[in-house]
């Protein structure tokens, strides 16, 4: 996850400190060392949804998955991930709403001392649900909106889903709960995006989290509705300006990329031209702070069931199951060959990105995308939008290190 | 006499919320033990060889699938242990 609007401008906020071990002048607690050091944790509460949308990567449905993780199994998931000391648990789905015992299983998370915070499709969400969901700690609910209303309820299958998202945004900013958006850009809604912000500010929201599209349940189905190279390019300079107009304007919103790590890579080339070599080399040094794509780092996922899987769009494989053995101790085991090349990529990736000079801030991008592409975990992601010259360094990383030296 | 360790039964029931789940098992070099190395989503047992040859090929002399619904784990410490038991009883 990369914060455009903190790289760009130094907008503070509160997750920051997960990020870039740099949130100015906030009060929250940061994290001190140079990396984060354990995985902000995705669990898919269940597999049912009141909603169908063409990319969900847990290929949710109107039924649940049999066996799904109980109240009872979930509390001590949320045991071990506090021994394990993950900082942030993710409610997720299908959609978590659905699930009567969210609020005690948030409220355990909050008592357990992990960051509760939802992904919903907003549908769902009342005033009175919402109340119940803050009181029991939860920090934040991001809603997922896909394009204005008419692209937005194609894509999620049924007709009113904006109208009632906006509702449940609408709840949230009614009960104090902080609440943003979430947005998967694919060629169905990329024209939407500005106008989508545009609503959003109106209604009271401040902070807009965009995913690229990732391969994984049907989120690799429709891959070829995917932005090349080339239109991914242009749709993230649209949001940088974007963001700079809002900041210009006096008006502050939060803009986040998630889901391709070309985005760091980029966004340096982007303030080196834009705003100066100054800037560029400050998010430079961030964004290796971040330490880039997060595939079995700094992100895991638990599945319904309780499958561990390396990021939540890459469910094909699990290295391991909750009902068998901690959540730490799966993730630990770097006796698993595939854990510990992730782990090492730089020594595993292969052509562009072996020799890519933005790999200290990117390390390759989506691996899920780069084994749909060629079969290959370790080959490029098919997404990368950085030119040659780019990659090679000769660009806005030549102005920060000639910079650098005559310092 | 070695103290034996005390082991539950699993849960049992569906391992997988995508279809059928394979747990594999890899052997690196012919004089090694098979390793466990996790599960793979895959409708039929050599689709689960081909996924696992994907992500494991370059550690993998042998690869062996089992059915993740036709195995049978018993745990030191699976989750819930307490709430298992009770709902044994």
């Amino acid at each position: 996850m990369i914060s455009v609007s903190k790289l760009l401008y130094g907008l503070d906020a509160e997750s920051d400190g997960l990020r870039y071990d740099a949130a100015d002048d906030s009060t929250k607690s940061q994290i001190t060392d140079d990396k984060q050091r354990r995985p902000v944790v995705v669990w898919n509460t269940t597999k049912r949804c009141n909603l169908y949308c063409e990319h969900c990567y847990a290929a949710a449905d109107c039924e649940g998955a049999a066996n799904e993780l109980s109240t009872a199994e979930g509390k001590a998931l949320i045991d071990d991930l506090a021994d394990f000391g993950a900082p942030v648990l993710l409610f997720s789905g299908g959609e978590p709403l659905v699930r009567e015992d969210l609020p005690e299983l948030v409220a355990y998370a909050a008592d357990a001392g992990i960051r509760p915070v939802l992904s919903t499709n907003g549908t769902l969400l009342t005033r009175e649900n919402a109340r119940e969901l803050k009181e029991a700690g939860l920090k934040y609910a991001g809603v997922s909106v896909d394009g204005l209303p008419e692209r937005n309820d194609r894509i999620r299958g049924e007709d009113g889903a904006f109208d009632a998202a906006v509702r449940g945004i609408e709840a949230c900013l009614d009960v104090g709960l902080k609440t943003g958006l979430r947005y998967t850009i694919t060629e169905h809604n990329v024209d939407d995006l500005a106008g989508v912000v545009d609503l959003l500010v109106d209604v009271g929201v401040d902070r807009f989290c965009f995913y690229h599209l990732d391969y994984g349940g049907r989120g690799a189905e429709i891959a070829d509705v995917d932005l090349s190279p080339e239109a991914t390019r242009r749709a993230v300079t649209d949001l940088c300006d974007l963001t700079r107009e809002y900041h210009e304007a006096g008006e502050e919103i939060e803009t986040l990329l998630v889901g391709n790590y070309a985005d760091a890579g980029y966004l340096v080339e982007y303030a080196d031209r834009e705003i100066g070599t100054d800037r560029a080399r400050l998010i430079h040094e961030y964004l290796r702070r971040n330490g880039g794509d997060p595939t079995g780092e700094r992100v895991a996922d638990v599945d319904p069931v309780g499958n561990v899987h390396l990021t939540q769009f890459w469910q094909g494989y699990s290295p391991g199951n909750v009902r068998d053995r901690s959540f730490g101790a799966i993730w630990s085991d770097e006796s698993n060959p595939l854990l510990a090349d992730l782990r090492n990529r730089e020594e595993h990736l292969t052509g562009r990105c072996a020799d890519c000079a933005y790999q200290d801030i990117c390390r390759g991008g989506s691996r899920l995308r780069a084994l749909s592409a060629h079969g290959d975990p370790f080959a490029p992601d098919p997404k990368c939008y950085l030119t040659e010259a780019e990659r090679d360094g000769a660009e806005a990383l030549r102005r920060i290190r000639e910079t650098s030296t005559a310092d | 006499m070695v103290e034996k360790t005390d082991r539950t039964a699993g849960s049992g029931g569906s391992r997988s919320a995508d279809g059928r789940r394979f747990e594999v098992f890899l052997r690196e070099a012919e004089a090694d033990p098979l390793r466990h190395v996790g599960t793979v989503a895959a409708p039929t047992p050599d689709v689960a060889h081909e996924e696992a040859s994907t992500l494991f090929g370059r550690h993998a002399r042998d690869v062996w699938v089992c059915p993740a619904e036709e195995t049978h784990r018993y745990s030191a410490e699976p989750l819930a242990a307490d709430s298992l038991a009770e709902a044994e009883r």
